[in-house]
């Protein structure tokens, strides 16, 4: 299967903070989610993937080129959309078209008036006069309109409403019907991957806890329930995270088979969504911490 | 690479209209200093444009953008410096459309026109001043760059200054005397291209350390 997007032993480090060697890949034609909570990671791995912030080591390959050798004929066929939009807040929305139109090779006018009809947006306004679930529609109908192979977005459902953050996900799943197109979104907003995400990629504290398709991920991963007198030193290895009262436990393992092997009949195990298991890896990791 | 000018003209299309009006403020203020109004006039309004194309930039944190479009950053860099250019025409032209009306309704004040050697100098003072300015704006951003404006100012004023005294000195007099009367041995345009070719060296020079600066600026 051939990769659009390769990140290979990825190392950026600021003062209070530092992506760790970060690796993953994805497959031409599928959607992936970058999920984490904020200050996880996500938008310094995009910037890092934009050159936007320069790499202190490891690689990127997008279509199987070096991000930085072949920056400009890179970026003619990604699309970008970032939490904020960063155009000209002063212009219309067909001036800024105007500015941006002519830095892409294959850009389409008649494939940017069909966005802006269908996304309803009104060419002569000013883009400081739009909501933010406007602007986010205009950032996307740009970054669409020159055709590319790969959409990579920064939390662009953040302080949307449920309906845009649903057009949205609408929109990405249409776009994802031809084979071509690849997206890579970052969101904290895990819901979003329930409904469109094939692979999902989870960032914590500047390391990748796992890449893998999702299917495989809410297959593999349990909510185990049962009795406190279960857990010892040895069964709690089991637990990515783990919780605790008088009337039992619930954790999360990354292997059910196992669990249910470990525990027998014991314990009940529930399909864990993608909130579940970033809420007990977070904490799950704080719960060690505590214990140490 | 045109597309950067031409967007750094129309996010201040009101600045250009403010500008003009600055041009028709400047007549009346300056109208008793003789040969200084146009070179003084056109010179700030280059200087202003300047500082707003690069405060749309800041505001909106547009840098982003530009670089995640398929733009290199020489050309980023490189069409703020030939904007430069732009921005004397677009200045010209209005510190002659000001005085030309001024003249026009025969309001009764003393209006200088603009002759070929005052555009020469104002040329050479925009390229001197954006020579200064622009890598600090690339260094530290335009707000902060911001506090450098004054220092930039007094500088301007302190230098003629210190030349002048330097010239009550009988050690560096005659030197000087020396010179201006090697110059003025000089034709007009031979001085003007001299004064050109100076200040196209100093600007180049200037947009290599600009180009250096932001290419390893990170957003």
């Amino acid at each position: 299967m051939e990769n659009i997007l390769e990140v290979k032993k990825l190392r950026k480090s600021f003062k209070n903070f530092a992506l760790d060697d970060i690796s993953f890949t994805l497959p031409k034609g599928y959607i992936m989610g970058f999920i984490g909570p904020n200050g996880a990671g996500k938008s310094t791995t995009i910037k890092l993937i934009m050159n936007l912030l320069k790499k202190e080591s490891g690689h990127i390959n997008i279509f199987g080129m070096d991000h930085i050798r072949h920056e400009r004929e890179i970026k003619n066929r990604i699309g970008f959309v970032y939490d904020e939009n960063h155009f000209y807040e002063e212009l219309t929305l067909r001036e800024m078209k105007c500015i941006i139109a002519p830095f892409y090779k294959s850009w389409c006018d008649k494939l940017f008036d069909k966005y802006m009809k269908i996304f309803k947006l009104p060419a002569n306004k000013k883009i400081k006069e739009l909501s933010k679930g406007m602007k986010m529609k205009y950032s996307l109908a740009v970054a669409l309109s020159h055709d590319p192979e790969l959409l990579i977005m920064d939390e662009p459902t953040s302080g949307l409403d449920p309906i845009v953050r649903s057009e949205l996900l609408d929109i990405l799943s249409d776009l994802i019907q031809d084979e071509n197109k690849s997206v890579f979104f970052s969101t904290h907003i895990t819901s979003d991957l329930d409904k469109v995400a094939d692979y999902v990629t989870f960032i914590h504290d500047g390391s990748i806890i796992l890449s893998a398709t999702k299917d495989d991920i809410l297959d593999n991963y349990g909510i185990v329930k049962g009795g406190t007198d279960l857990l010892n030193d040895h069964t709690q290895k089991a637990f990515i995270g783990i919780r605790k009262n008088i009337f039992g436990f619930e954790g999360l393992v990354d292997d059910r088979v196992k669990a249910r092997n470990l525990f027998k009949d014991n314990i009940i195990i529930d399909k864990p969504n993608l909130e579940d298991i970033m809420l007990y890896t977070v904490r799950g990791n704080q719960y060690a911490q505590s214990n140490h | 690479m045109l597309n950067l000018i031409i967007k750094d003209i129309l996010v201040q299309k009101k600045s250009l209209l403010f500008a003009l009006g600055y041009c028709f403020f400047l007549v009346f203020v300056f109208q008793s200093l003789e040969g200084v109004t146009p070179v003084a006039a056109t010179t700030a309004m280059v200087y202003l444009l300047i500082q707003y194309s690069f405060a749309y930039e800041d505001k909106n944190k547009s840098d982003i953008m530009l670089n995640s479009l398929p733009i290199s950053r020489k050309e980023i860099v490189l069409a703020k410096y030939l904007s430069i250019f732009v921005y004397i025409g677009l200045a010209v032209l209005a510190y002659m459309v000001a005085t030309l009306l001024v003249s026009a309704i025969k309001i009764p004040i003393r209006v200088e026109f603009l002759s070929l050697q005052g555009i020469t100098i104002s040329l050479v003072l925009v390229s001197l001043m954006s020579s200064i300015y622009l890598p600090i704006i690339f260094r530290i951003g335009y707000l902060r760059a911001k506090m450098f404006n004054m220092i930039l100012f007094l500088l301007f004023f302190c230098i003629p200054m210190g030349l002048a005294s330097l010239y009550k000195n009988p050690k560096y007099s005659t030197a000087i005397d020396d010179i201006i009367r090697e110059l003025s041995s000089w034709s007009d345009w031979q001085i003007a291209s001299m004064l050109a070719v100076i200040a196209l060296l100093i600007l180049s020079f200037s947009y290599s350390i600009s180009l250096n600066i932001y290419r390893n600026r990170e957003f």
